[in-house]
Order: structure tokens, then sequence, then C-alpha cells
């Protein structure tokens, strides 16, 4: 992994590639987007490209001048090995609360000793939209005079959670949603199928990170299976798919919240399965998402009614909200297929 | 690498290590110590990115073959402490590292030593060279005076200051300055100070020493390093500026007694008992000839305790946090103190000898 292997972001890396040649680099970014587009690797890469020993880039001496690195120096494999000793992660534990002054101490103490190394000492935290109010102003306070080579960077999916103080301080650079055929093509390279790697590509809106995401808990599968039961939805069965449905949500989910995540993402391949069915019945034509379930789809969409296929999406967009304010998820499954056998068959 | 080596030998120096390693879970090959062969013996290293350790071991150690290796800190501190006394040998295998005792193997999975931080070297070139006792006196006289995790982060540290012909080290949390001064032979120059944290000073104290045996200091830019004759420690220094200390410490005091220090230590002690986490001072009453220690508190009561001294000025009555004074009387080792004073409502001073001073401010009695 190296800086030319980052897809797209190309904002991100003129606005470096400017500071940098200009040693005009600061001291506390912002860098603001959607999770899995590469907010993460940028830093990791960005941190490289400081420390990096290749005497190849940096003619002269340890001048910032580049943004590149070799990824095969020292320096290079302990940042990217997480063992460079001024390059420190703050890590965001899953479904913790937010994040406590005493969870971010560590990073702020190796902000405040002087480089091991140096000459620089970069500190990034990821997802700090959870940062809580005191522990972001206990950062801030180690920058109100920011020690000499200190890097601090925020990485962050919504803008809007990090306290206004913070906003106001750091320089925000953008992240943006990746194209579609970029993520594909990503996808194929990490050794996906090319049926699993396009599916993926069009439903994480231009994340590949949340599409190796899907993969690696085997989520083409999984919607494969839903598609093909709710294609086969009938009068007989349709209390049976919902209590699967249930299960499947809750096995192996630590607690409600993981399962009710879980089931959300359920109901959104469903959703782009009747999208794809809408899309056929009123264009005829079109890219279609499930293009690895394209008979179930276009036989659907001969038999549904006209107008039943808009209700059906109604009805998984109102799911969706139930779902999220409803404690009863089995209840609101159950109603979901009763509804949807209701309207698929007369 | 192949070592053969007494259990004993090893054993110490490891666990030293091991006691650096690890405590930043988030680099995974810190929790590994490095054990290195050298003409004669072994180097046992850990670091914390903060704080690294070096210790040779000489006697008890054969070596087989030369080599480095990453061993697992806790497990491997682990083998060697339940390891009956006597003889093992250690060997690199592959994917890992066999340990060979009279009637018991271990074969644990290693990391690749390549990943592991860069070390200082063992031979440095010492600013300065003074009694290990004498450093390590100094730094219990003054490291229970830095604030704990202040976001003010130079306070958390011991300032350095070297000039020609002293080394003082200084610690303040803002409410109270410890300073301990050594005189020199003359040194090379006058170094910038440095704010050296508490960490690295107190594995200093853990390093093996003989009677009478010297440290090395040696300060660079960003780093400190203290060299004994069997172990290094360096240090990463604290940013920032430490406060200007010189200037906090009052002078013209007209209210001067001395006092045993036992006795005031006990004093204090006795007249805390009846103080509470709300209303936590003592106050000292000065008088011709006489010392008195008290408190009192709505919720628990009085306490006084009286000592006889040498004074004859003027009367003064001036409170205390009573753990500042205890502190102090416990971290230093003379038999007779000083206490100055001059107003209530301003900072007073212990001296503990022509070396030592502790700088403490006086709280407001109800
Ligand atoms: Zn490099």
């Amino acid at each position: 992994m190296s800086f030319k292997d980052i897809k797209g972001q190309k904002e991100a890396k003129e606005f470096f590639q400017k500071a940098v040649s200009k040693d005009r680099l600061g001291f506390f970014y912002i860098f603001a987007g959607p999770d899995g587009v590469g907010k993460g690797l940028f830093a990791r890469e960005l941190a490289k490209s400081l420390f990096c020993e290749s005497g190849a880039l940096r003619p002269g001496k340890p001048s910032v001048g580049t943004l590149d690195n070799c990824s095969s120096c020292p320096a290079c494999l302990r940042i990217d090995s997480d063992n460079h000793p001024d390059v420190n992660w703050l890590d965001v534990r899953e479904s913790a609360e937010l994040v406590s002054v005493k969870d971010a101490r560590p990073l702020q103490d190796a902000l405040y000793l002087k480089p091991a190394e140096g000459p620089f000492k970069v500190a990034i935290v990821r997802q700090a939209d959870r940062l809580s109010i005191a522990a972001a102003n206990s950062l801030l306070k180690t920058l109100e005079e920011p020690p000499p080579g200190a890097l601090l960077i925020l990485l962050a999916a919504a803008l809007e959670a990090l306290p206004a103080t913070v906003r106001s301080r750091g320089q925000v650079v953008r992240f943006y949603p990746l194209p579609r055929d970029v993520v594909e093509k990503m996808l194929c390279q990490r050794g996906l199928g090319e049926e699993e790697a396009r599916y993926l590509a069009a439903i994480s809106q231009g994340s590949p990170g949340r599409a190796l995401e899907i993969a690696q808990r085997d989520g083409f599968q999984e919607k494969r299976n839903l598609v093909e039961a709710f294609a086969h939805l009938s009068k007989e069965n349709d209390l049976k798919v919902a209590e699967e449905l249930y299960r499947r949500a809750g096995k192996d989910a630590q607690n409600s919240m993981e399962r009710r995540k879980r089931l959300l993402n359920l109901i959104t391949y469903l959703l782009y399965f009747y999208r794809d069915i809408y899309l056929l019945r009123e264009e005829a034509q079109g890219l279609l998402v499930n293009e690895d379930q394209g008979d179930l789809v276009r036989r659907l969409s001969q038999r549904l009614k006209s107008g039943a296929v808009e209700k059906i999406i109604t009805i998984l967009l109102e799911t969706k909200r139930n779902l999220l304010y409803h404690s009863n998820q089995h209840l609101v499954l159950a109603v979901l297929t009763k509804e949807i056998v209701n309207l698929a068959v007369p | 690498m192949k070592l053969r080596f007494a259990r004993e030998a090893l054993r110490e120096a490891f666990q030293l290590a091991a006691s650096v390693a690890g405590q930043r879970t988030t680099k995974p090959v810190l929790q590994n110590v490095k054990v290195e062969t050298t003409e004669q013996g072994v180097i046992v290293s850990a670091t914390d990115l903060e704080v690294a350790i070096r210790l040779s071991v000489v006697e008890g150690v054969e070596v087989l073959e030369q080599g480095q290796i990453l061993l697992p800190a806790s497990r491997v501190a682990g083998i060697l402490r339940e390891s009956p006394a006597g003889e093992l040998e250690l060997e690199t295998v592959q994917s890992g590292c066999q340990i060979k005792g009279k009637d018991s193997v271990f074969k644990v999975l290693v990391e690749d030593p390549e990943e592991f931080p860069r070390l200082p070297s063992m031979q440095i070139e010492p600013a300065l060279r003074i009694a290990a006792k004498d450093l390590v006196g100094m730094v219990r006289k003054t490291a229970f005076a830095t604030a704990k995790e202040s976001t003010r982060y130079a306070l958390n540290g011991i300032l350095f200051v070297i000039t020609d012909h002293t080394l003082e080290l200084a610690a303040t949390d803002g409410r109270r300055l410890a300073v301990a001064t050594l005189d020199l032979e003359k040194t090379e120059a006058t170094l910038p100070p440095a704010i050296v944290p508490v960490k690295a000073l107190t594995e200093l104290e853990r390093l093996p020493t003989q009677e009478e045996e010297a440290v090395e200091i040696k300060l660079e830019e960003t780093q400190v390093f203290f060299k004994t004759e069997r172990g290094l420690i360096s240090s990463r220094l604290v940013e920032g500026n430490f406060p200007p200390h010189r200037e906090v410490i009052p002078k013209d005091m007209d209210k001067k007694v001395k006092v045993r220090r036992e006795s005031l230590l006990s004093a204090v002690r006795q007249a805390a008992l009846l103080t509470t986490e709300e209303a936590k001072a003592v106050r000292l009453s000065l008088s011709p000839a006489k010392l008195t220690v008290s408190s009192k508190t709505p919720e628990s009561g009085e306490a006084q305790v009286n000592l006889e001294v040498k004074y004859s000025g003027k009367p003064l009555e001036i409170g205390f946090n009573p753990d500042f004074l205890v502190d102090v009387l416990r971290a230093v080792e003379e038999e007779e103190i000083e206490l100055e004073a001059s107003e209530p409502t301003r900072p007073a001073v212990i001296r503990a000898g022509k070396d030592y001073l502790y700088v403490v401010m006086p709280l407001t009695l109800l």
C-alpha cells in the first residue's frame, strides 16, 4: 500500500501535496467523509510520507517536500505495522460509550513527549465523532500551544457530530464516496467474485471499506438467501420467513442494538431488491443491483400488480423506522411479511 | 541464537524489562522483551516508547550461538519465575524459541525482531557522573511534588537543570514546589533545562546498583539517558516550559524555627486524624518556645499537639493541607528541618539541609 494506491480523493491529495511542498503543514486537520472511503488509509500514508527514509523520494534530507513514500524503508514498515513511536492511533472500541478523557489520554501523552525519532509526531483519532465533549476539549487544550512537530488528525463521518469548538479550530479536508466502477474493481482485486463485487459496489455507496465489511460477514450470500425467500413468500410461509429473519439477525449478535443494526441491513437488501423490480417495471431497463438474481427480479416484476411494488417499498421504509423505535422486533417483521404477502399474493 | 544460563542470572533482568514492556497495548510488538547476544553475555531490553530500559547480563550466561530474539514479556517472565532454579537453555527454532530445563521444554511463538523500535546504544558520552544513591535521593525528594495528570504537561515531570557546578531537580504542581540541588565537580558545559517524566526516574530507582555505584547522565534535545554499570534507561523528554520556579521562592522570611522532623511529622499526622476531606487543613501556631499543630472541624471535633521549639520571634498562625506537609517530611531524611514563614497568606518554606527546599502555599483558615 502506498499513496498511489489510494483511489480517488483527488482533492485531499492535492491539498496536502500543496501544503507539503510549500512546507506549510498545519497541526490540526479533520478528515470528514463517509466511513470506508479511505480516510484512515490516507492518514497513514500521509504519516509515512512525513517519516519515509527513502533517499530516492527525498533527495537531500528530511526536508518535507514530497507527498509520497516508499512503503519499504524501516520507517514506512513500522508505520504500517503500528509500531512507529511517533505515529499513534486512538481506536474507538465498538459499542462503547463516547470516548472519555481517560481514553484519549495516551494519545495526548504521546503528543506531549518530545518526538522519539522526529521531526514529527502524528496522532490520529478514528471515529472522532464519538469523542465526548470533554475529551475533545482536552485534546484541543494540547494544541493551544502546539508542541513542535505535532500533527493531530481527526477522522469523522459526521462533521456535525464534532463539538463546534473542534470544528472551528481544525482545517477540514473532505473525503468523498468513490465511483461505483472503481469500488467494483477494488473488490475484484481483493479476490471477490464478479457478481459479489458488482452487488457490493452498488449498495455500498462508494465506500470500499463498507463493502469489504459486508463481504467479511458473508453479506452477499445472506442477501441471496433473503431475496430467494422473499421471492417465494406465500400465505403458508410468511410467519416462518419472519421468524427466520429474526433468528438470523440475532445469531452472534452481542446485544439488541447489534441485532437491530443487522435487521436494518437485511431490510436494506430487500429495498434494493424491490427497487430493481420497480425499475424494471417502470423503465423496462436500467442496471439491476441484483443482477445475480435477475431471473427472480424479472419474474416478480411481471407477477406483481401495478402499484404493489411502490407500496412494498413504502412498507419497507416504514419497517426501518419501526425497527428503530419498537422494542418488539419480531412482531415488526411478522407484520412486514404479512403485508407483503397480502400485496404480492392476492 | 542459543544460550545456556542459570535461571537466577536472567530472571531479575528479564522481570525488570518486562515491567516496562507492554504498558501500551496498541502496539503489540512492545509487549516483547528483546534479548541479544554480545561478546560477553546478553543485553535484555524493553520499551514502551516513552521509556526504554536495557540491562546487560554477563555472569551466569553462556552464549553458544550469536543472535537476537523477541520474547513475549509476560509469558517468558512467567516461565523464568515458575521454572525450578537451575540451568536453562534458550534456542531459536523454526518460527519461535525453545526454552529447555532439566525436565521441561517450552516452545514459544515469537515476533520478528526487526519490528522492534530502535534502542539507544549502551555506550553514552555522559555530561556528568554522580553517585546513584544521590540521584535516587534527589528524585525521591522531588517526585512527590509533581502534578499527576495535569494538562500542563510540564508539571507532570521533574525539571533537570545542569549548570557548570550544580545539578538541580525541581518539581511543582502549582501549589507546592520541591527543589533538590547537588554540588558537582566542574562539568563540561551548561545544558539547556530538560523536563524528565517521572516514570523514567522511578525505573531508575529499580536498577540494580552496587553500593557507591555511579550513574552517568546524558541529555540530548529530545531524550535523557541514565547509565549504570549494568543498565541503561532512556526517556523521551516532556515538551513545554517549566514555570520560572526560582521566582516563587520567597525571600525575607522573618519567622524561622528549627523542628525535629519526626516530631513534626507525627504532630501533623495526629492533627490530621480529625480533619475531613472537605475541610482538610491543619493549623500551625507559632509562639515563643512553642509550636502547636491543631485541627478543628464541626463534624469530627478538635485535635491539638504541642511541640517545644526554640523560638522567640513574633507569633504566627498559618494553615496547610496536612498531606503537603506529610509528603515532604517523609521524603527527606534530615533529623531537623527548618520552617520559614512571613504572613499567613504567603507561601512558607521548609528547608532540609543546605541542598533542599520546599515551598508550600498556605490555606486560608476559617
Ligand atoms: Zn519509506
